[in-house]
């Protein structure tokens, strides 16, 4: 009996996890494209091997556990994977060190995990963390951070790459991809912890803290890495506090705060989204309990 | 599980956003401008009547009887089940029973000849108030009304339960918060008399304290043909926002009066006792005039050439021969849904007929169907169907405990608690079929119970062998099993019987040894 | 002096703390023993009650009991994958297959005497452990079908071979509505 689902006329936004991966890529192109016009040819051709490898270790994994590959490829997330793995990317990094780092996160830390939703850990955070501390020779600030060159007028790159992944992510935030909590925590968690250090502090410190705030590395982090509904907690209330359980360290660790360190806070908050799952259940309509993974 | 709240006010007005349910973009426009239409009679009626506690029904007409319009058909032997009328005058052409759904199917031809002769089952009533509420729950029963709201429970059966409780609250539920059924709309608009009578009818057999029709906001007409109505009576207008699923009783108490019922539970726990307003219309026609079901409005919609409209149906009218009366194309008969988008199911058979517990029956449009060969994508836990749920259950979760087959999950999560109204299904954007998933765990969950009953079942027998068992060890062996050993007024000798069994045993160890060969081991096997 | 005050302060509270936890640890220990007799009547509870004994002991219960002692939740052939699955939820286990050297999964079945074969002997009766075949001494022997467990223990002793395992009539099986066709992981879900 072939399975006929109606689409929802009544419901106003029906929505569409792969039209969502889609934004996610089309809003990563900014970013990727002044990265590009500010460094050499290097980083296209990365780019260019980073994508391939994500899209044949995707479609092998999909293979190899006997699912259809296209299916697989068709939901974007291995390209929108690529994409901000490519961005993350060390000046001094070689050619294979992109493409084994998308073969672990994609391999490994997704489809070994369950595939697409069921992974634990995010896997741009797994395969960041892998290929700067497994390969700690090529571990420079990434691409994004050191955009030298002024790309018009006086504004540095960098500035121009944070408002291209402010934009790129303004579509998820609409679209409801993404829960507006988990940034909006975490920013706001930063700034009221900035203004309890301007108190103690010249008021220069406050100017250098939005200045490290609005580093695109860590807005990568923040608006694309801890977003992801996979590994973050599904309620609003549990996404607030994994939110919190984010920006806290970060806060607390002020400008030492770098890419690496940011992964690895969301890798270690990812790993406890089943606790907040957990204690963050909603009660049911009519019962005094919360609706449970377990027996008691 | 009852949990009384202080009266929210915001819930009465205001945002819903955080109990779940959404507001849905509406579609009965088109139907409503027509009124009620009425279609001529089909040539045939199939009218089913299932299987009462294990048995068939039990019929009053056999093949070739001729029936008059409103004569019983079949006998009910409790208020559960509500006996079947004759719609029209007709002849029985056939009865036939299917096993496998349990039904037994009437098929009446329909006379065109006398159509006005009528059969009446009692005489029309000037005034109910003379007849105390066993009386008119008696009128009721006989006269075979059941729900319209889409379950079809028998509305004596649900005046009967109520009596043991006190009933603070009868509640006419005139929501119908569906984005694309109007049918109960069109019948207030029209009948708003007769529903409040209806209303006073319930209210007296259930003797219940207070009595309010709940109607959401939108349906501007209706509310004034009810205020006309129901000038000077003592029974509210309660109006609710536009909001789906408010039209579910338990939603609508919460909304109405801030008292959370838990919907694996009954609302009458808490004192309340919901009727559907098209209910309520057909107990006024039974009571005052004796008419007993034989008909409901159903909400008719499809794309062109259909015309959307609300109809009224003749109980036992085959579906599609009310779609092609609309104007359907019969190409498209593998795309029928009933009961609406949210809450509705795909019509398998396409032979199926108007019962009670169809309210409205759509025709899908092509650019409306997920495509079919698509696969299934993952759930990516974007929180969605969470936040949609208006029973505060979590979908995802419910989901994967159904794609596993954990019964023990699935009741840890509240799949009791469900209430099938489609939102989760809607907002994924994965586009999981979650409420076929949800179906899969109930049927999961009601086998899982079956077996542990039949086990409970088995554990019992085999207690009662081993006692049985010990008690023989026990026993002396008494004198007439003594005497009945050797009893030798049987004409079956002993030593026959021997040469009987050895043979058999020759016989039996032959062909276990042919079968040993052809298969290559011992271990029997049916055939 | 004020030290040693406060070495007596500190003696006495992790005394009192030790003393607190001793008692708690009895009262976990105590609250054992009932705990596992309810865990095997639990345990039971799951358990078919075919009393078939393909599991290798002699009945649900003493397969209950053993359970609670550490067998593995995976013999029971008439019980199913959802036995399995319950079995797994109640021990905090993972759910295994069907450990084939116990059988099978059956299909839900019961006995069924050919009655013009069968000699009246009253061997299968007395190997029925819920007395569900109905019958005497030279008289005709015949299955309650409501009864069977469909154990098959009558099969055996049955000297004719008169009794055949026939599936019941009530499907098991519930269709889980998957568009993923090439998912091995379903062949495993697909079990009864």
């Amino acid at each position: 009996m072939p399975l006929v689902t109606p689409w929802s006329r009544f419901v106003q936004r029906q929505a569409d996890s792969a039209a969502w991966q889609r934004w996610t890529c089309l809003g990563l192109l900014a970013p990727t494209a002044l990265v590009a016009a500010t460094t050499d040819a290097g980083f296209l051709a990365n780019l260019l091997l980073i994508i391939v490898s994500a899209l044949a270790a995707d479609a092998i994994a999909a293979w190899l556990r006997g699912i259809s590959p296209g299916a697989v490829l068709a939901d974007y997330s291995a390209l929108s994977f690529a994409l901000m793995f490519a961005l993350t990317l060390a000046a001094e990094a070689p050619w294979w060190l992109g493409m084994s780092g998308a073969v672990f996160g994609l391999f490994i830390a997704k489809q070994a995990f369950g595939g697409h939703g069921e992974y634990l850990f995010q896997p741009l955070a797994a395969a960041y963390v892998f290929t700067r501390l497994g390969f700690p020779e090529f571990s420079g600030p990434s691409l994004m951070d050191t955009a030298t060159a002024a790309l018009c007028a006086d504004i540095p790159a960098t500035a121009l790459i944070a408002l291209a992944l402010l934009t790129g992510a303004l579509p998820l935030l609409i679209l409801k991809a993404v829960d507006w909590r988990i940034p909006g925590v975490v920013f706001l968690t930063l700034i009221l912890s900035l203004a309890l250090s301007r108190s103690i502090d010249p008021p220069l410190w406050a100017f250098n803290t939005i200045i490290f705030t609005a580093q695109p590395s860590l807005l990568l982090v923040i608006l694309f890495v801890a977003t992801d509904p996979v590994t973050s907690p599904v309620t609003a209330r549990g996404r607030s506090l994994f939110a919190l359980l984010i920006a806290l360290p970060m806060a607390v660790g002020a400008w030492t705060v770098d890419l690496t360190t940011a992964m690895a806070i969301v890798l270690l908050a990812n790993f406890l989204t089943p606790l907040i799952d957990l204690m963050c259940r909603p009660r049911i309509f009519g019962h005094q309990n919360r609706g449970s993974v377990f027996l008691d | 599980m009852i949990v009384n709240k202080r009266l929210l006010l915001r819930a009465k007005h205001g945002a819903f956003s955080r109990a779940g349910g959404m507001k849905l973009t509406s579609t009965k426009a088109a139907a409503l401008r027509c009124g009620i239409s009425s279609m001529p009679p089909p040539p045939r009626l199939f009218l089913e009547v299932a299987d009462h506690r294990s048995r068939p029904a039990a019929l009053l007409v056999k093949a070739g009887d001729k029936v008059r319009k409103f004569q019983q058909l079949s006998r009910t032997v409790d208020l559960s089940q509500a006996p079947v009328f004759s719609p029209l005058s007709a002849t029985v052409a056939a009865i036939s029973r299917d096993a496998h759904t349990r039904r037994t199917t009437i098929r009446l031809d329909i006379l065109a000849s006398d159509e006005n002769a009528e059969s009446e089952t009692l005489p029309p009533l000037t005034d109910y108030g003379s007849l105390t509420a066993a009386q008119i729950t008696e009128r009721i029963a006989i006269l075979g009304v059941s729900g319209l709201g889409g379950r079809g429970m028998p509305v004596a059966h649900k005046l009967a339960a109520a009596k043991k409780r006190r009933v603070q609250q009868l509640i006419i539920n005139a929501v119908e918060s569906d984005p694309d059924i109007s049918a109960d709309e069109a019948m207030i608009r029209e009948r708003s008399k007769a529903v409040v009578e209806g209303a006073r009818i319930l209210q007296r057999a259930s003797s219940a304290e207070r009595c309010g029709i709940a109607i959401s906001k939108e349906k501007k007409a209706a509310i004034a043909a009810l205020r006309a109505a129901l000038a000077g009576s003592d029974i509210e207008l309660l109006i609710l926002p536009t909001h789906y699923p408010l039209g579910e009783e338990h939603r609508l108490i919460y909304a109405l009066f801030g008292t959370e019922t838990a919907p694996s539970a009954s609302i009458l726990d808490a004192g309340f006792l919901c009727f559907n307003a098209a209910t309520a219309h057909a107990v006024a026609l039974a009571v005052n005039r004796g008419e007993p079901m034989i008909s409901r409005i159903v909400s008719v919609d499809g794309p062109t050439p259909l015309r959307p409209q609300n109809c009224e149906v003749l109980f036992g009218t085959p579906i599609w021969h009310l779609l092609e009366v609309c104007g359907a194309d019969p190409a498209q008969k593998d795309r029928t849904l009933i009961n609406g988008s949210m809450r509705g199911q795909l019509l398998e058979n396409t032979q199926a007929v108007v019962h009670s517990g169809v309210r409205g029956v759509r025709i899908l449009d092509a650019s409306e169907l997920l495509q079919s060969d698509e696969l299934e994508r993952n759930c990516i836990n974007c929180g969605h169907c969470v936040s949609a749920c208006p029973v505060n259950l979590q979908p995802q979760a419910l989901f994967r405990a159904s794609r596993a087959r954990d019964t023990f999950q699935l009741a840890a999560l509240g799949l009791e608690d469900c209430i099938d109204c489609g939102l989760c299904d809607q907002v994924c954007p994965s586009h999981l079929p979650l409420r076929d998933y949800f179906g899969a765990g109930r049927s999961e969950m009601r086998l899982w119970q079956g077996s542990v009953d039949r086990a409970d079942h088995f554990r019992n027998r085999f207690d009662a062998h081993q006692a049985r068992a010990e008690r023989k060890l026990r026993r002396p062996q008494s004198v007439a099993l003594a005497a009945r050993q050797s009893d030798s007024k049987t004409e079956f000798s002993r030593t026959s019987a021997k040469a009987e069994i050895a043979a058999a045993v020759a016989r039996v160890k032959a062909r276990r040894a042919e079968r040993a060969e052809d298969q290559g081991s011992p271990r029997k096997d049916d055939d | 002096m004020a030290a040693d005050l406060v070495n007596w302060i500190g003696w006495l509270l992790s005394a009192a703390l030790g003393l607190w936890l001793l008692v708690r640890l009895v009262a976990y220990l105590r609250l054992q023993i009932p705990r596992q007799q309810a865990l095997v009547i639990k345990i039971d509870r799951v358990l078919p009650q075919t009393q078939c004994g393909k599991c290798g002991y002699p009945g649900c219960r003493p397969y209950a009991e053993a359970i609670a002692a550490g067998a593995a939740i995976n013999r029971c052939p008439p019980g199913g994958h959802r036995t399995i699955v319950a079995l797994a939820r109640l021990l905090n286990e993972q759910p295994r297959p069907l450990d084939p050297a116990h059988g099978d999964i059956e299909p839900s079945q019961v006995a069924f005497i050919r009655e013009d074969e069968c000699i009246g002997c009253m061997k299968c009766i007395r190997a029925c452990p819920v007395d569900a075949i109905l019958g005497s001494g030279k008289l005709m022997h015949t299955v309650i079908a409501s009864e069977c467990t469909g154990c098959d223990l009558c099969v055996e002793p049955c000297p004719v071979d008169c009794i055949d395992i026939i599936p019941d009539l009530e499907p098991a099986q519930v269709s889980l509505p998957h568009r993923r066709v090439d998912n091995p992981l379903d062949e495993l879900e697909a079990q009864p």
